[in-house]
């Protein structure tokens, strides 16, 4: 039987630290599933913790999505620290990600890799001096292999990439706020 | 059933089925693991993940067996038997994928052996003699973990981690404290608490145990010996009275550390922190380890001889009537055999060892007990009567959890404080300490509606002037209904309580009108025994402080395990000898004794135990005595001699023993039948709350456990609510008056605002000072500090 243990009433941080908004967010993917297996809203949870906290998590926020959530925080911890679409140090604003997984590398993510650390002049898994963007560093598969080499930015995708097309999207994204 | 026989079809049960491994025969349960079936049959396949106690997991993939017709090997703990089914563990198939999974376990894993406490006992070392390879083929760099802070209980090492989970499962599913977690991913998993937290489970010991290599060791323990020099003795737990199993390990008479030993019936698998570590007190700075007397106010180390001399003239010097026997509650039978013989023998009617109790209308006899500890499982409905199960008897709240967990057992709970349960709550009512009691009474007026039972005597007109409401009467629908077996548990709180004796009678009336059963626990690791071999049938403690008794004998115990301790104090201060047997003397006694008898412990002692369920568990002595420390049976024979009483020609423990286990065992009962002493509220009602590592003179020595969150604090906890009222904030320093027959006692505290203190109460723990026996106090407010 799947069961969670019950927790702590304790919800201050929750209350002090989620929006309305991501309240509202959180309790939209909690409808979802049945209340024993509320764990798995987890992941949205998170992402609407994330854009709230400026994209990435704290220690803090972490307990307060297990309070809203009423789940043990390791449960949340350990979700964000294995899904490369969450970070739990400060980081970039903004997010570009390079699928470095077979079907892109075969098609040139290496090549890509090297371009984008050149333009913005950081390395995979830093962040520009501005704390504007940030280079995810390993990003998995995301399914979009018929459209090799594919990037990331901000969720959105970009396929079949040459040098121009990165060169453009990344000085876009400079502009950007 | 021999290899050579074969088991025909029709000798085959519906719900089993019948396997072969390694060309052996068995008939095992139908949907039960292959390494399950191999286990019962001495049948050895390695393991790292695997644990009876615990879901499955198979992830360390070590278990791999052959099957038949299956055309690669499978996990032993995650494959279920199939009829006709020919497992082979040692076929070159199983070998082989047994081998290489070693090889990859042992990739990360560091080869610091010779400094790991594991070192001799570990489980990767054992198989990696077995399944290793001699070098390793592996030549890129090793994963490192960093080390976390879990606490004063449990080191790691989480670099000779190789993530089988097992802890990880253990805090899920048997402490349901979730505190560990596997942190990242892929071959840089890494097992982790939340950042940063502690580990607070008061079981939390056991997945040191669990732990198959040397990622998670004994922190007291730690580079103390090494596992091939340690003895290992049988012993029985000395903080509570299930009487948990367990092994003392000893290098040169010594006590290292403790273990569990599997008793399927009382603690499982598994013991309590406090059980494990509970007794490294025995090193405690005041522990006494010669006979000292004091001469003109200086203590001065003497010989037996004179001490004992000293003693018999202290206790001759007043006559036996004005003589009184205080005892603790974790000494043998034994030990308690004799006191009472001898002081009976005297004449002397004043030996008590309910210390810690201030109502004695009800316990005059052994706790009523209805069932079994592997019975609590079998209850729909589970009722806490003022209990802090968890922190009281922590295998009772393993089993309560199980229950919940397995079984669906609805559990309620009558409480003075929102204390946190690793079981979800039915009925949670908190209040103050009078609140709850009237709320109990009010369950018990909806039961008799329900029932329609007209309720007589003082206890009826207690009952029917609670008020009812609707929430109650729920429960009390839940519990009435003949469908569900009903288990009441009267908790220490209870027993500790100024309504202890009312509060017991309506739990028996309950339990009468609900078909239901009592589970009363004692107060004290062996306060069974102390009643068994009679040392609570004459006067009771609060008869003997009020009394004129002046000379005192104090058999391990304190000033702190007094309900009344500073009461106790001035009596012994006034006193005309007191004689202290034990193995600590603190301050407070080196001041009120005039001669220290040093005896031993019970983990020193060969001698015996009642548990709560009046089971009688022998045990050798494990540690050695320590410098002149003699064992208290000794010490009290030579006594009674000297004393010239006769029957005191005891030659072995074993003697004593056999007269103990001839002694009456009356099951416990409960009297309905009761005058009711009403209490009434005039400002603030105390909770003067016991905590789980101060109940006995070992446990509060014990400096790792003290060391934990849940060491006892002097601070003052209150409700919001009243905070405000009183203008008091956090850390303010407050003065806290109790009035009790005209003397006040006056303690000054430390403000913590607490929301799980109801409001109208203030929580304090028993340390402090305070009294027990009377719940109204006043508080002054004083300057923030």
């Amino acid at each position: 039987m799947y069961q969670v243990n019950p927790q702590e009433k304790d919800k201050t941080l929750a209350n002090e630290l989620l929006t309305a908004e991501t309240k509202a967010h959180i309790d939209g993917w909690l409808t979802k599933y049945p209340i024993d297996q509320r764990r798995s809203a987890v992941i949205g949870a998170l992402h609407a913790a994330q854009e709230q906290n400026e994209g990435w998590l704290s220690k803090d926020i972490m307990t307060a999505v297990a309070q809203y959530l009423e789940i043990p925080p390791i449960w949340v911890y350990e979700a964000a620290s294995f899904y490369s679409m969450f970070h739990t140090q400060s980081c970039g604003k903004h997010k570009v990600s390079i699928c470095t997984n077979i079907s892109c590398m075969l098609n040139g993510a290496e090549k890509v890799v090297e371009q984008a650390e050149k333009t913005l002049g950081i390395k995979l898994g830093e962040t520009t001096q501005d704390g504007k963007i940030m280079l995810v560093k390993e990003e998995e598969c995301v399914a979009a292999c018929v459209g090799a080499p594919v990037m990331l930015i901000d969720g959105h995708y970009h396929e079949k990439l040459c040098e121009k097309e990165i060169d453009k999207l990344l000085a876009e994204l400079k502009e950007k706020d | 059933m021999t290899e050579t026989t074969k088991i025909t079809k029709d000798a085959i049960p519906e719900n089993m089925v019948r396997i072969e491994i390694d060309d052996k025969e068995m008939i095992v349960p139908r949907g039960s693991m292959v390494i399950e079936a191999a286990d019962k049959n001495g049948i050895s396949i390695p393991r790292f993940c695997y644990h009876k106690k615990l879901s499955i997991a198979a992830n360390c993939r070590m278990c791999m067996v052959d099957v038949e017709k299956v055309p690669k090997p499978l996990p032993a703990c995650a494959t279920p038997v199939m009829p006709d089914m020919k497992v082979f563990t040692k076929s070159k198939r199983a070998i082989d994928a047994q081998r290489n999974v070693m090889e990859f376990l042992l990739i990360n894993h560091p080869l610091d052996c010779p400094i790991c406490d594991q070192g001799g006992e570990c489980e990767l070392q054992d198989q990696s003699m077995g399944y290793g390879r001699g070098v390793s083929r592996y030549v890129d760099s090793k994963r490192v973990a960093v080390d976390e802070n879990i606490g004063s209980l449990i080191a790691t090492d989480m670099t000779r981690c190789i993530t089988c989970t097992r802890c990880v499962r253990f805090l899920d599913e048997i402490t349901g404290t979730d505190e560990l977690g596997g942190i990242g991913r892929g071959d840089r998993t890494q097992i982790g608490t939340a950042v940063g937290r502690s580990i607070d489970s008061i079981m939390s010991g056991n997945i040191i145990d669990l732990c198959p290599v040397g990622a998670l060791t004994n922190k007291p323990f730690r580079f103390k010996a090494r596992a091939w020099e340690l003895m290992s003795a049988q012993g029985v737990s000395m903080h509570d009275a299930i009487g948990s199993n367990l092994y003392y390990h000893t290098r040169q008479g010594k006590i290292l550390r403790t273990v569990p030993k599997d008793n399927e019936s009382l603690n499982e698998a598994w013991i309590s922190d406090r059980d494990r570590y509970g007794v490294l007190g025995q090193d405690a700075e005041d522990r006494v380890t010669a006979p000292m007397v004091k001469e003109n106010g200086e203590w001065k180390e003497t010989d037996w001889a004179t001490a004992m001399d000293l003693a018999v003239r202290k206790l001759q010097a007043n006559d036996a009537k004005n003589t009184a026997v205080l005892a603790g509650n974790q000494s043998t039978n034994e030990e308690y055999f004799l006191l009472s013989k001898l002081f009976k023998a005297l004449g002397c009617a004043n030996i008590d060892y309910r210390l810690g109790q201030s109502d004695f209308t009800q316990a005059s006899g052994l706790p009523r007990m209805d069932l079994n500890l592997d019975e609590v499982g079998n209850n729909q409905q589970i009722v806490l009567v003022g209990s802090h199960v968890g922190h009281e008897q922590p295998i009772l709240a393993h089993r309560i959890r199980q229950a919940w967990l397995k079984n669906g057992s609805k559990v309620s709970i009558f409480n003075p404080k929102q204390y946190h349960f690793n079981f979800e709550t039915f009925h949670h009512y908190v209040g103050t300490q009078i609140e709850w009691v009237n709320g109990l009474g009010s369950l018990a007026h909806c039961v008799a509606d329900l029932n329609k039972v007209k309720l007589e005597g003082e206890l009826g007109e207690w009952i029917n002037a609670q008020a009812t409401d609707e929430n109650l009467n729920n429960l009390a629908k839940a519990l009435v209904n003949k469908d569900s077996n009903v288990l009441f548990v009267i908790g220490q709180i209870s027993n500790n309580h100024p309504q202890a004796g009312l509060i017991k009678a309506v739990v028996a009336w309950l339990s009468s009108q609900t078909d239901g059963k009592v589970y009363e626990m004692a107060t004290g690791a062996n306060a069974v025994g102390a009643q068994i071999c009679g040392m609570g049938s004459q006067n009771s403690v609060a008869d003997i402080l009020a009394s004129d008794s002046k000379s005192f004998l104090i058999y391990q115990a304190e000033n702190d395990d007094f309900n009344n301790a500073y009461g106790a104090q001035i009596k012994l201060e006034d006193a005309d000898s007191v004689v202290l047997m034990a193995s600590f003397a603190d301050d407070n006694m080196k001041q009120v004794a005039d001669v220290i008898l040093p005896i031993g412990l019970a983990s020193e002692v060969a001698g015996s135990y009642f548990n709560n369920f009046a089971q009688m568990q022998g045990f050798g002595p494990a540690a050695k005595l320590p410098a002149e420390t003699k064992p208290g049976w000794r010490v009290l024979r030579v006594l009674a001699n000297m004393l010239n009483v006769d029957g005191f020609t005891y030659d072995s423990i074993d003697e004593i023993s056999s007269e103990v286990a001839l002694l009456t065992v009356n099951k416990g009962e409960i009297d309905t039948n009761i005058k009711v002493k009403a209490q009434k509220a005039d400002d603030l009602v105390l909770f003067n709350e016991t905590t789980i590592y101060d109940v006995d003179m070992l446990a509060r020595r014990s400096q790792p456990l003290q060391d934990t969150v849940h060491a006892s604090t002097d601070n003052l906890n209150i409700n919001s609510v009243d905070a405000k009222k009183l203008g008091i904030e956090n850390a303010m320093q407050i003065i806290v008056n109790q009035k009790v027959d005209g003397d006040t006692i006056t303690q000054s505290l430390f403000a913590n605002i607490d929301d799980k203190v109801p409001a109208g109460s203030v929580n304090v723990h028993k340390c402090v000072g305070l009294r027990t026996d009377a719940l109204n106090v006043t508080l002054i407010v004083g300057d923030s500090v």
